[in-house]
């Protein structure tokens, strides 16, 4: 372990790491590019290079995309990266109020907190963790999802009608497109294009960040508020982080864990996170104002996920996440195989890479805190130069993710119906949150259907998953019961009230 | 006297300063521009021809998946070996993945056919016309040829009780429909063991689990029995608890000796699986020559065979006309299992 750490520590491995950590903070920090296509296009350059550095330079995109996704998510209310959209939440808001440095000071103390404590997961229980995630199949992930899609209702609490006909139009937007779960195409209206449907980065960038950008350009030039940043250096104390324990360690352990299983990204372990983080919270009413607690639950999970990711990677050969594929197909080409004998063969390179994702953290907490005070002032560029700047960077986002026009379309399309709904005061996160959870739900849910030949009560076999399916039901109704009639009030008040 | 030439010219002219066309996606503009450039050949410069500068543009790799998979290491590999060969000033992949590949390799049939966009895919080019998904088949493209084939066959959890493929099959026949494959519906993945339990007259119970990680995980985690792997699977996750069951090989692999056929099991069945490198169907014969004879030279590099035996991939390269035959044979076995296939809930 201490010579893995050496390894990682030596000047030109650093270097590796640093370039990595750097490059992944500016492409997640630009909504449109992201991690995943940052390491792809790497990836043919880590061929030629020593196995260790193409590992920790991958490693170092991985962690600092998922952690600069929270600036333009904060200060913007654009996510940069899909696995920051919870983040746009309670961190906008907070930054809207006159605190933008407070509001990335959150994000990136949480961002760490989340990081390290998936690092002590990886470093000291990799082996165990996964095996027992192995555990987790088709009922329980169907029910884990649920957890998070239950936060549809949860969020849309004060205009309840809104926020569902809002989850519903993000699910009808997950239809189209090839169904794996019987191999056949569905609702592609004929045209050879949807038959992949719509991918999650344009509809994205679409809802969230093309819909702003229409709503910037629709006010007058020049006119836009331009918010004032605070004077006083108001980095969260110790004080903030002591008092939010008990949810910076939930959230870091929901996205480990939801990191380690197969195929559920890190947008889904936020969603998770916050969703528990708003029902156990003293103050849920404030969830979506702009609460510490919501950027914490979000910025803690995503950044956990990239740690958890790589446990199945390390001990199985098996990708929690996608983007963790490039870096396996990176060790196969050095013809490093992970598995079990990889702690036995090759223990240099499995410690050299814990402790590679560790200082990845630390490099890019430093990073990120030498910057904070400078990045803030982003949020003061007026609209006319941000626009154009960061539509391009949606036009080349969109289009490299399938290297076809379609989806730069898609993107524009979802960039109008953003728009539209945000006009009719119809709220967005309920849209992205059934977006991206209808596919795996669907599949997991049918494919334990498949097992159990149709038969729901099967889910009686499978503890964990009714106790997740308690979990959801209990999300559900606790904040209903907790604020009693005073939730239904302002709920039927806003229906009723004329827009 | 009125020229020719002028009539034929304008329209198309046009195009060019209206509407830039974008990377050849605009078939109709293409076919002008090819009526324009056959028009200019023939009535301007009739004895400069294009083929005898061919090849003298990037040539694009077509990979119908995302960066990182197996298909796409294996055409990195190719994409450097062909960059310092030096024919093309460059080479560069494109990662198109969507529907079950389709995505990709209808951009690969659509493309210009001028021998600078070429791809590479599964025998899931047979499956996905089968389920409907597409209505081309192999038959569509040119087959330059082929590379990577490997032996396929069923695996199992290392810990389970069936000791051999004979109290597999034991299993299998004694308790019909439960035997579960994890499969990606649709796929080879999912034909292949059809094929099987057609002709050993078993009957599995076919479950979608989804791409590669997720089938052995779920075999791992033991929500599955079986699923189709390849020989260089069952090696690199033999310490993962991945066994081999039999393969559908007409002999032993070298790589896993112990591993029986399935013939020896007495089901008369094999059937392997290699990556095909396609073209557009129109492609002139001396470009679909040449990417031929660079794709072969490829294979007969010394570092890339090392390469190659490293991630234990076949570094033999199989003839368009054998590409064919292979293709042909599959589409001949998966057209009776469609209705099956097609019938997962």
């Amino acid at each position: 372990m201490i010579e893995g750490l050496l390894t990682a520590l030596g000047p030109m491995h650093l270097l590796w790491l640093f370039l990595g950590v750097s490059s992944g903070i500016l492409v997640g920090a630009i909504p449109g590019l992201g991690g995943g296509m940052l390491m792809a296009l790497a990836l043919p350059l880590t061929f030629s290079m020593a196995p260790v550095d193409a590992i920790l330079l991958l490693i170092g995109m991985h962690v600092g995309s998922v952690s600069g996704g929270l600036i333009s998510a904060t200060l913007l209310q654009m996510p940069g990266t899909p696995s920051s959209v919870m983040t746009t939440f309670d961190g906008y808001p907070v930054a809207r109020n006159g605190h933008p440095e407070r509001a990335l000071g959150l994000g990136i103390g949480s961002s760490l907190i989340g990081g390290l404590l998936a690092g002590v997961a990886l470093a000291a229980l990799a082996p165990p963790l996964s095996y027992w995630a192995l555990k987790i199949g088709p009922w329980e992930l169907s029910a884990l999802i649920l957890c998070a899609l239950v936060l549809v209702a949860i969020i849309a609490q004060g205009s309840m009608l809104k926020g569902l006909f809002s989850a519903t139009l993000g699910i009808i937007a997950a239809l189209p497109g090839l169904a794996e779960s019987d191999g056949q195409l569905r609702y592609t209206f004929g045209s050879d294009d949807m038959t992949a449907g719509f991918r999650l980065l344009p509809v994205l960038l679409g809802v969230f960040v093309i819909s702003q950008l229409l709503k910037e350009s629709d006010k007058a030039l020049g006119s836009a508020s331009v918010i004032r940043l605070g004077r006083r250096f108001s980095f969260p104390g110790l004080q903030d982080w002591g008092s939010h324990w008990v949810n910076l360690l939930r959230s870091s352990i929901i996205g480990t864990f939801v990191g380690i299983l197969p195929g559920v990204g890190a947008s889904i372990s936020s969603m998770v996170a916050y969703g528990m983080a708003r029902t156990f919270s003293k103050t849920p009413e404030r969830f979506g104002t702009g609460h510490d607690e919501g950027v914490m639950a979000s910025e803690a999970a995503n950044n956990a996920n990239v740690g958890g990711a790589m446990i199945p990677l390390i001990t199985l050969g098996i990708p929690g996440a996608p983007v963790d594929a490039i870096l396996l197909g990176a060790m196969v080409m050095h013809q490093i195989q992970p598995g079990p004998l990889l702690f036995t063969a090759n223990a240099g390179l499995v410690w050299a890479m814990i402790a590679g994702y560790f200082i990845a953290n630390l490099l890019m907490f430093g990073l990120m805190l030498a910057g904070y005070r400078s990045l803030a002032r982003i949020i003061t560029i007026p609209a006319h130069y941000l626009v154009p700047v960061v539509f391009v960077f949606c036009l080349i986002g969109a289009y490299s993710i399938g290297n076809r026009l379609f989806d730069v379309w898609v993107m524009i399309g979802f960039g109008v119906l953003g728009y539209a709904l945000d006009k009719a005061r119809v709220p967005l996160g309920p849209f992205i949150i059934g977006f991206v959870l209808a596919t795996p739900f669907e599949s997991e849910l049918r494919t334990a259907l498949q097992l159990s030949d149709g038969s729901l009560l099967a889910i009686v076999d499978h503890p964990l998953a009714l106790a997740f399916v308690v979990l959801a039901a209990v999300m559900l109704i606790l904040p209903l019961l907790r604020s009693g009639k005073g939730a239904a009030a302002p709920a039927i008040a806003a229906i009723e009230k004329p827009e | 006297m009125r020229f020719q030439g002028i009539p034929i010219c304008t329209p198309p002219c046009q195009y060019f300063t209206d509407h830039v066309p974008v990377n050849g996606e605009d078939k109709r503009i293409m076919k002008k521009l090819k009526q324009l450039l056959l028009a200019t050949s023939l009535c301007i410069t009739p004895f400069a021809t294009t083929l005898a500068d061919y090849p003298d543009q990037p040539l694009r790799i077509v990979v119908p998946t995302n960066a990182g998979g197996s298909v796409d290491n294996l055409a990195r590999i190719f994409q450097r070996k062909i960059e310092q060969m030096g024919d093309f000033p460059a080479v560069v992949v494109i990662n198109q993945p969507g529907a079950g590949g389709t995505i990709g390799t209808r951009a690969i049939k659509d493309a210009p056919a001028d021998g600078y966009t070429i791809g590479i895919w599964s025998p899931g080019i047979i499956t996905s016309a089968a389920m409907g998904v597409v209505d081309y088949d192999h038959t569509a493209f040119t087959l330059l040829g082929g590379t990577g084939r490997t032996e396929i066959g069923m695996g199992i959890l290392d810990a389970s009780p069936l000791k051999d493929a004979e109290a597999f099959l034991e299993k299998a026949r004694a308790e019909p429909g439960k035997v579960v494959v994890a499969t990606n519906i649709g796929l080879p993945v999912h034909f292949i063991p059809m094929m099987f339990a057609d002709e050993a007259d078993v009957d599995f119970k076919f479950v979608q689990i989804g791409g590669g990680a997720k089938r052995l995980a779920s075999i791992l985690g033991g929500h599955t029995d079986t699923a189709l792997f390849s020989v260089s699977e069952f090696k690199q996750y033999e310490e993962s608890g991945l066994r081999p069951l039999f393969l559908y090989a007409t002999e032993r692999d070298d790589a896993l000796p112990d591993t029986p056929t399935a013939r020896e099991l007495g089901v008369d069945m094999s059937i392997s699986v290699f990556r095909v490198w396609l073209a557009p169907a129109d492609i002139g014969e001396t470009e679909s020559a040449r990417l031929q004879s660079i794709l072969q030279e490829v294979l007969n590099d010394e570092d890339v065979q090392k390469e190659l035996a490293g991630l234990s991939i076949d570094p033999d390269w199989i003839p368009a006309e054998s590409a064919k035959d292979m293709l042909d044979d599959m589409n001949a076995r998966t057209q009776p299992l469609i209705d099956a296939a097609r019938s997962a809930k």
